[in-house]
Order: C-alpha cells, then structure tokens, then sequence
C-alpha cells in the first residue's frame, strides 16, 4: 500500500522536527511548509492525505488557509487539524467556521495526535 | 453688518480650515444638519471606499456607527474592522452657540488588525501563548525519547534531548523574562541608584559581549570619550540594557558586520519636572538588516518581534527591548531608534549626568513609574504640588503634614528642589482628588497658623486622565494651579 502522506505547516522547528519523527515512526511520509503561503500552496501540489496546520503563521494565517483549501472542490477532502497555542473559545469557533476537522491546543499528547491522525485516515479509506 | 476685513477674515479663516482638513491623516466628514454634505478629505474617501457621493457616504457612515449622523446628541465612538485593518470612528454634533449646525466624523487608522490584537489582548494570555509552544516542543521531544529510543540510535537520543534542553530553556527566558517586565511596571523592581562610570559598566560587560559578537563573526567596538562625566543610574540595570541592545544587534546582523557601543554629553530634552540636567547619550549601532520604518514604533512593545526572512518563527521571546524601553524610562531617559549609515540600526538612549538636583531625578522617576502604571492599569492618577516660598521655614514638618494627611499606602510624597516643592501622588480621581485637596488645604493652613509661618505656599492638583492625558501636561497643570493658588492666598493675606 502507498504510504500516506502528511503535511505540517508550523512556523515553529522544533514542532515540526518532532512531529515529523513521530509520524515517520508509524510509517508516514510528511512533507512541511514554513508559513500560510507556502502550506496553501504545498496543500495544492504535495497531494498530502492530511493536514496538521497551525493557526499563527507568517505570511497567511491558518484561518485563510484553512477557508481557502475547505472552499475548494478539489482539496476539501482533505482532514485538516488545526494545531494551534490558542486556547480561547472564540478561536476554536472561528477555526471550526472555517471548515476545519479538528482543533487541538498546543501542548498536546503525541499518542493522542496519532490516534486521531489514524481515525481520520481509516474513515477515508473505508469512505472510498 | 459685515465689513470687508471682517469678510477677509472669514475668508481667511474658511480656506485655512479646507487647507486643514485636505491634510489631515486622519478621515474627517462634516455633514450640515440635513444631512448633506459639507466637505470630506481625501484620507476618508479612501478609508470609507464608497466615492465621494453625498447619499452613499452618509449610508456608509450611518452603517459604520449604526445611527444617523444628525441623531448624534454627543460624541460617541466605535471600532470596526475594514479591510484586515482597525478603524477608530468618532462622530461629534457640532454647535454654533446653542443651535445645532451638523455633525463631524473622524475615522482614525488604528493598524494591522493581527498586530492590534497580538498587542493589546491581556498580557497573561499572550504569556500563556507563547509558553504552549517550547511546551509543546519539549513535550514532543520527552515523549520520543520515552518511547522511541531505548532500542535506537545514539544520535536520535542526542538530537531529541538537544531539543528538549533548547525549548526548557527557552520557556525559563520567558518566565525570567516575563517577571523582570511585570516588576518594572508595577514600580516593584528593586533599584539602587548611585554615581556610575560608563566606562566601568561597559569594562565590566566586554569580555562577554566581545564573545557574542565573535561568536556571530562581527566586530565591537567602544567609543567612550575619557572625560565622560559619571551618570545617576543603576549598574545591574544598565548592565542588562546593554546587554539586551547588544544581543539584538548581534542577532540582525550578517556576519562580517560592526556593532559600535559609543556615548556623549548632550543636552537634556525630556522636560519637566526638573530643571534640564544634562543628559549622556549612549547609542548602540549595528550593520545589520536594519528595521523598517513602519515597524520603528512596535518594536519596544511586548511580545512584538521582526518577522525573520524565511518564514521562520522569529528567535527570542519579544520581550527584550520591551525592558530596555522601561529600564530606561527608570532612569528618566528616553530611547530611540533611527537607521544606521549606510546600513543596519542605531538605538540611542540618554541617561542624567550624576550632580544635578538628585531629588529632582528622583522625583521624575517616581512620577514616570506612577504615570505609566496609572496609564497602563488605566487607573486615575492624582498629582498634587505644594509649593513653599522661600523663607516658608518648616519643611520637614510640613512634609510630615502631608503624610498624616494621606491615609492609603499607596499614596507618595516627594520632596524636591530643596525642599521648596511637594510632589504627592494618589491612585484617585477627580471626586477623591477634591476631598485631598480639601484636607491638605485645612491641615497645611492650620500648621502655618500654630507654628505662625509666613503664608507663603500654594497647592494644586491635576487628575490623569480627566484633566490630562500626558505626563508634562499633568505636571505643568498641576504646578500651575499651584502658583495659582499661591498667588490668591497672598492677596487674601494682603487684604
């Protein structure tokens, strides 16, 4: 089976080289964006099964890059998880508006984030 | 009947007016009072975005502040949100006399509504932000080295336990960081102010400053002048301003660089409440990457940082110049930053000469701690001068007259110019301010009367925010009424 792919847009290195690491670990292959701009676009062109995506980012914020990729007929199958260090209902709100599929806070536990990355994945075969 | 110059001045005064409002950065509208339209600058038709017809922009602004301008019995305000930018909308009547003649609007550019945000939300919150991600790192970390490593590679353990040890770092700088800041703004931080050489300060701090920038392949030099008179300041605190300048320099500049450490005599421009010390300019230089003019005056807020080219989260915790900034309006200086030639950024900062009138200093850095505290709790603050003439005699009993007349902890009395000014400070308003006042009048002119000193004295008060919005202007009304009063009471005594 093609190994599944994900895409993490983090603006925060060490955030990325972990995460990364962990979901190498269970046989995922990722690719990683830096800011909005780049994320949006690697979204486009990676073809990645999921997205972890945080919300303060240079360039274009998670928000818009969420919208733009949800609106879209082509990429709106795409699970994005929102993985932010806001932790205001107000931002949650906003985030699940945007049409994103889950919203976790930083800091978080990364067997939890494994867990969910392999419902979403799962649930998408079984969808096919 | 109007006359002609009468009607060359109306003239005169109607083009100036136009000649204003065309200028103005602000966007300003005036409509008559039946809704039409009298003028509007350029500024508004471009914040406004709806062309200069009469009916659609008194419809847009009756949908900005959710009234018809002509129903405005007073002046309110609004905030809203146009374009990814914060607006700041007042709409006043205006009045000829009595009659009502129209309606003014101003809409002000607040900014970057992400930046408007980040800067103003609640310090604890923005604290608590930028914990969750070293926190999140070092979690992420802890657990691959829990899990993933008792069977692995050296180098993997290696390399996830030199993250962990980063972002644990980076969280107790935060902390560190956060607790200096929150001390200097709530007046609490410790000082010990004394006789400091520059020189010495500067001496004392090379050696490690010299590695940083060799560390970055960048050149320091100093350029203290021999005869560079000693300043009033705290070694500790200007140690760490050095510091804090020196390190940015080092970080925003590209290898190869110069960071130059130089200072000078210059002449003192902050004003009152003292008598123009003599101040020392110091100024850090870099040829660095420099900062872009629009960003010059975020840069000493807290949590503001340089976005990085790259796209990388920016280093550090936004916080450094932040306590620079404080530390040296602590010492009654001020800090500025402006470009470098030909490249990179100067941040220069002025500091008072040792020698002068040391209460006065005192005086000031007491007056910037409680005004900025009031400002930033948005709290009242009340400051009262007493004035004594000359030969008032008895100022230590009348100091002490004003400390029994002040009940809360809080409240300060300072004393100044050889003791020839008071200076109390009170956490009050207007109401309570007034009652103060009242009580310090009755207590002062009852010790004058016992202890039969000449009448010479005068007291005044100024309420921040009601009667002033700036520091000077508090203190110049404040003084004033003092002299004012001062003035009365002589010729009460003199009739």
């Amino acid at each position: 089976m093609k190994k599944r792919k994900i895409l993490i847009v983090d603006d925060e290195l060490d955030i990325i080289e972990t995460l990364q690491f962990a979901l190498e670990q269970e046989g995922y292959t990722c690719c990683t964006a830096l800011d909005g701009a780049e994320g949006l676009n690697k979204a486009r062109t990676e073809n990645p099964d999921l997205i972890f995506l945080d919300i303060k980012l240079p360039k274009m914020n998670g928000y818009k890059v969420a919208r733009l990729l949800k609106l879209d007929e082509k990429y709106r199958h795409i699970p994005i998880i929102i993985l932010t260090a806001k932790t205001h209902d107000a931002d949650r709100i906003k985030a699940i508006e945007t049409g994103a599929d889950e919203y976790v806070t930083k800091p978080f536990d990364l067997g939890h984030l494994l867990e969910l990355v392999r419902r979403y994945l799962m649930v998408e075969v079984e969808g096919k | 009947m109007l006359t002609q110059t009468d009607h060359n001045h109306t003239q005169f005064i109607r083009a100036s007016l136009a000649a204003l409002v065309a200028s103005m950065p602000e966007g300003c509208v005036v409509f008559n009072q039946e809704g039409g339209l009298v003028c509007m600058n350029r500024s508004a038709v471009e914040m406004l975005g709806c062309g200069e017809d009469c009916a659609q922009v008194l419809a847009r602004v009756r949908e900005l502040i959710g009234l018809d301008p002509g129903q405005v019995s007073a002046p309110i305000r609004h905030e809203h949100r146009m374009n990814g930018r914060l607006f700041r909308i007042t709409c006043a009547p205006m009045h000829e006399g009595t009659e009502r003649v129209g309606s003014a609007v101003f809409l002000q550019d607040i900014g970057v509504l992400d930046q408007v945000d980040e800067l103003t939300s609640d310090f604890v919150s923005i604290a608590s932000h930028e914990l969750r991600n070293p926190l999140a790192a070092l979690k992420n970390a802890l657990q691959i080295l829990h899990t993933a490593v008792p069977d692995g590679d050296p180098a993997v353990f290696e390399r996830f336990l030199t993250i962990a040890t980063r972002n644990a770092e980076r969280i107790a700088n935060l902390i560190t960081q956060y607790l200096d800041i929150s001390r200097i703004e709530a007046g609490t931080a410790p000082c010990s102010f004394e006789k400091v050489q520059l020189a010495a300060v500067v001496e004392n701090i090379l050696p490690e400053i010299q590695a940083q920038a060799r560390a970055a392949h960048l050149q320091l030099h100093t350029a203290l002048p021999d005869d560079l008179p000693p300043v009033y300041a705290d070694p500790q605190y200007l140690e760490q301003i050095f510091f804090n300048l020196v390190g940015n320099a080092v970080k925003f500049t590209p290898p190869g660089g110069t960071i130059t450490v130089a200072a000078q005599p210059v002449a003192d421009t902050t004003g009152e409440p003292s008598e123009a010390p003599a101040m020392i300019a110091v100024t850090v230089a870099d040829t660095g990457i420099g900062i872009p003019a629009d960003k010059r005056a975020l840069i000493f807020k807290k949590f503001y940082r340089l976005p990085r080219d790259g796209g990388q989260a920016p280093a550090g915790v936004g916080l450094g110049l932040a306590i620079v900034e404080r530390l040296v309006q602590l010492h009654g200086g001020k800090i500025t930053v402006e470009d470098n030639q030909p490249s990179g950024s100067r941040f220069c900062f002025t500091l008072p000469v040792y020698g002068q009138d040391r209460r006065d200093l005192d005086v000031r850095r007491i007056f910037d701690r409680e005004f900025h505290r009031a400002r930033s709790g948005q709290e009242h603050l009340a400051l009262f001068v007493i004035m004594l003439e000359q030969d008032s005699g008895d100022e230590a009993g009348i100091r002490r007259v004003l400390q029994a007349s002040l009940h809360r902890a809080k409240d300060i009395v300072v004393q100044h110019r050889e003791g020839k000014l008071f200076v109390v400070f009170c956490e009050t308003g207007a109401e309570g301010a007034r009652a103060i006042c009242t009580r310090l009048q009755e207590r002062i002119a009852e010790y004058v009367r016992q202890h039969q000193l000449p009448h010479g004295y005068g007291i005044g008060y100024a309420v921040y925010p009601d009667d002033a919005a700036t520091q000077r202007d508090l203190y110049r009304l404040a003084a004033s009424r003092a002299q004012e009063d001062a003035h009365e009471k002589k010729k009460d005594f003199n009739r």
